[in-house]
């Protein structure tokens, strides 16, 4: 019972405004299997044995690890769960069946507690036997919790938890009715009313194009970011009232997104904090089983209750109404199909075996609510049971009580009827404006048919009848989703009730035209050629019908479908993949400023990557056939002005060469922005020494060192000019000559200045 | 690396995985070009209709494209 837990109460709170600190994305839910090893892996040795000796796995004793993974290999063996249930008493097959009716992997331990004892099921009976099988298992948060934890124990003080089915049992658990029997009357009845079931099918076709539109923003913890709250809480079409409403929905935004999430028609954007719409074939998958996908997804929506809505985010503590929904189809399940059953006599059912059954939440003190509460069971059986399609109500005759049967959905669903027959349609149920304008009558539409109306009109207002809008914008998000100009054209055709007015067909032709004026190529492959010629060679035998190469370049064909390529007539040189780093494939030559391009590693974007900093050389190609390019001043300062800084190039020269930028480039970079200094010239006054050994002392000794510059080699040194004459004066002080020199250095035993 | 040389069949290079707009006429593509904020999301320009884009700024691009009142045909 875990679908709703990011969306339904996002709408509801005050916070969740857009905060820049919260950008990673909201955690997602583990898969159901991995989620019941991982429960079961915390059960301590000696449990999991007991699981395991149930199963028949005599052998696993001593055993200390992957006990879990064998108990679940053990439970996935053919027709091994179903055995399993086979073998339960009743109250274990109602329980585990609950999990089914619902299609939920997961229930929380007292809301399952609340739905058992309204049912007359004793919790302890029911729930053991499937611990003890391990078909379903106790989430814990470790050992110690469960070797605290007796399940002999009053159920009350059981851990507050979640209860987890092992994923295989799902189809082998089947639905079961309370043993006991339910107050009916088979007297006469007026007024029956049933909807037609399609306002939840509605409104999650309108959700899904307002998200197709535009994706949601979660933060962390799941709430919505305060634009998108806003744009899903104020929109018409979604929140707008019920025509057919006997019971309102409140918080009916929240309600939406919850069923929505659950049935899978918008979900998570893995890795980021967006809510994405389904593919648009999500309608051509789903829409048949729809209503029935709806109605067991409802049953688990933990987060929203028929009164008040979604529960706040600061609420501690689970709702209790939720558990009675399944209760309450289990019920009425049990009523022959011409009897009814009132909805006090339900409450009174709840009452008895359950006091405090409608408090707000399971951990409340039910003081206030021993008496019964019928608001809440109006709301699930008059508001969501009846929109959705699964309850009819009738007046009694002549008490004037409302009383309540399941639908042929209803009974469906709870697996005790065959599916419902399809809706009766009429096939011109459109009546479409020359404005553009649609109104859509619902008696003609089943919900594969919405899904196809949402696809290319703008959903507007929804009521008896339905409004929408085409629009460019709707034309184009049709398209997108892949649904074609003709498609569109015929299924307006097919349905109008006129002819279609000649405005409307030739704008939606205009509109789809616009479409194919700019193409965007998320992943596109292209074949390079090493000649013009090459590609016209190559498009002779290419093969045609299929998808067709498109020339994009005198040497580069542009390929939708890689399959389509004729490898058997071609050689492949090389390839590249884009999304994979950039590599290196450029040689810096010795001269620092000229780049070799290999064209074997090389891709399409370093050509424009270097055309924004470098020309390619007029010499024409190396020896080895290699492309070269020269970096000048002038292609810096190109470079510059398009945003090619120092910076850029530091990074780019790793990436693209594997070293770093060369100096003589660095060079020509300072001098572009002049922020090299101006470089001196002088003449310098050298000293040479008839040895190296002479030098190494003059070097050295403190009285010469400070006066002495730069080495020039092993018997060459700079003496800076204004340290001349003291340089001179305190050698001959330590008693060296010093000698003067115009022509080339003599070697001589005593040092000599030369300069 | 000569990509003619050697055998009869004719030697290509494939280039996986690249993103691209293509437009219907060049003077789309240089309109596309023109805008500032769209240029900055080209990594190319490989002909007259056709522009090389990195994938990772598809959103922007799209959304720059849509700005602009294009409405773009997205291959995937």
């Amino acid at each position: 019972m875990s679908g709703d837990e990011v969306t339904a109460d996002s709408v509801s709170e005050s916070n969740g405004v857009e905060d820049p600190s919260v950008s990673s994305p909201p955690p997602q839910a583990l898969p159901p299997l991995v989620a019941y090893v991982e429960a079961l892996g915390k059960y301590p040795h000696a449990v999991a044995i007991i699981i395991a000796t149930s199963l028949g796995l005599n052998d696993v004793r001593r055993r200390k690890n992957g006990l879990a993974e064998t108990i679940s290999e053990a439970l996935a063996a053919p027709r091994a769960a179903e055995r399993l249930i086979l073998g339960l008493d009743h109250s274990s097959r109602l329980a585990i069946g609950i999990f089914a009716l619902a299609e939920a992997y997961e229930w929380s331990t007292h809301g399952l507690f609340l739905t058992l004892q309204c049912l007359d099921v004793d919790v302890r009976d029911a729930i053991v036997p499937l611990l003890e099988c391990g078909l379903i298992v106790l989430e814990t948060k470790d050992e110690a919790e469960v070797l605290a934890w007796n399940p002999k124990l009053d159920p009350a003080s059981w851990p507050r938890s979640v209860l987890r089915l092992f994923p295989g049992a799902m189809s082998s658990a089947r639905t079961t009715l309370p043993l006991s029997e339910i107050p009916n009357s088979t007297d006469t009845v007026r007024l029956v009313r049933e909807s037609d079931g399609l306002e939840p099918i509605l409104r999650l076709a309108v959700l899904w194009q307002r998200v197709s539109e535009a994706p949601l923003r979660q933060t962390q913890s799941g709430l919505l970011y305060k634009r998108d709250r806003d744009r899903i809480e104020e929109d018409p079409a979604l929140v707008g009232p019920i025509a057919d409403a006997i019971e309102p929905l409140p918080d009916p935004a929240a309600f939406w997104l919850a069923l929505g999430r659950s049935v899978g028609i918008i979900e998570a954007e893995a890795g980021t904090e967006r809510i994405i719409a389904a593919p648009a074939t999500y309608w051509e998958d789903n829409a048949f089983h729809l209503p029935q996908m709806v109605a067991s997804r409802w049953l688990s929506l933990t987060r929203w209750q028929e009164q008040g809505g979604a529960i706040a985010a600061e609420t501690v503590g689970e709702l209790a109404l939720p558990n009675i929904r399944a209760a309450c189809l289990l019920w009425l399940a049990k009523l022959e199909p011409d009897q009814w059953c009132g909805v006090e006599d339900l409450a009174a059912i709840f009452d008895r075996l359950a006091p405090g059954w409608a408090r707000p939440l399971l951990d409340s003190v039910a003081r206030d609510h021993l008496g019964g509460d019928l608001g809440g069971l109006e709301g699930i059986l008059l508001g969501t049971g009846y929109q959705l399609g699964l309850i009819r109500l009738a007046e009694e005759v002549p008490s004037t009580r409302r009383v309540v049967q399941l639908s042929l959905l209803g009974r469906y669903v709870v697996g005790i009827g065959p599916p419902p027959p399809p809706r009766p349609t009429f096939d011109h149920f459109l009546f479409v404006q020359p404005n553009f304008e649609i109104i859509a009558y619902r008696q003609g539409l089943n919900p594969r048919m919405l899904g196809e109306l949402g696809r290319f009109a703008r959903w507007g207002r929804i009521g008896a009848a339905l409004e929408l809008v085409l629009s460019p914008a709707s034309v184009y998000q049709s398209l997108e989703g892949g649904f074609s100009e003709p498609q569109l054209l015929e299924f307006l055709t097919k349905h109008s009730q006129r002819a279609l007015p000649p405005g409307v067909a030739e704008a939606v032709r205009t509109w789809s035209s616009r479409r194919e004026r700019v193409t965007y190529f998320a992943s596109a492959t292209l074949v390079e050629f090493a000649s013009p010629s090459d590609l016209e060679a190559a498009l002779v035998f290419w093969p045609t019908g299929r998808a067709d190469p498109v020339r994009i370049a005198d040497r580069l064909l542009l390929v939708e479908d890689e399959s389509a390529i004729p490898f058997t007539r071609l050689r492949l040189a090389g390839s590249r993949d884009y999304r994979r780093a950039p590599e290196a494939c450029l040689e810096v030559e010795a001269d620092g400023v000229s780049l070799a391009l290999d064209l074997g590693r090389s891709d399409l974007l370093v050509d424009a990557e270097l055309a924004r900093f470098a020309d390619e050389s007029r010499a024409g190609l190396r020896s080895d056939g290699r492309r070269r390019f020269v970096v000048t001043a002038a292609s810096l300062l190109r470079g510059s002005t398009r945003g090619v800084s120092a910076a850029t190039l530091s990074r780019w020269f790793p990436q693209r060469t594997g070293g770093p930028l060369p100096p003589a480039i660095r060079l020509l970079l300072a001098a572009a922005t002049g922020t090299a200094p101006p470089l001196g010239t002088s003449r310098p006054i050298v000293v040479r020494t008839a040895s190296a050994e002479w030098l190494d002392g003059l070097l050295q000794h403190p009285l010469t060192r400070p006066h002495l510059g730069d080495r020039l080699g092993p018997t060459a040194v700079i003496v800076p000019e204004e340290s001349l004459e003291t340089l001179r004066r305190v050698v001959e002080e330590l008693g060296l000559k010093w000698e003067s020199t115009e022509g080339p250095p003599t070697p001589l035993k005593r040092p000599t200045v030369g300069k | 690396m000569n990509l003619s040389s050697g055998t009869a069949r004719i030697a290509v290079k494939l280039h996986k995985q690249v993103s691209l707009v293509r437009t219907a006429e060049p003077m789309l593509a240089e309109e596309l070009l023109a805008r500032k904020n769209l240029s900055k999301l080209v990594a190319g320009r490989l002909s007259d209709t056709v522009l090389l884009v990195r994938s990772e700024e598809e959103d922007a691009l799209l959304d720059e494209l849509r700005r602009m009142g294009h409405t773009p045909r997205v291959v995937r």
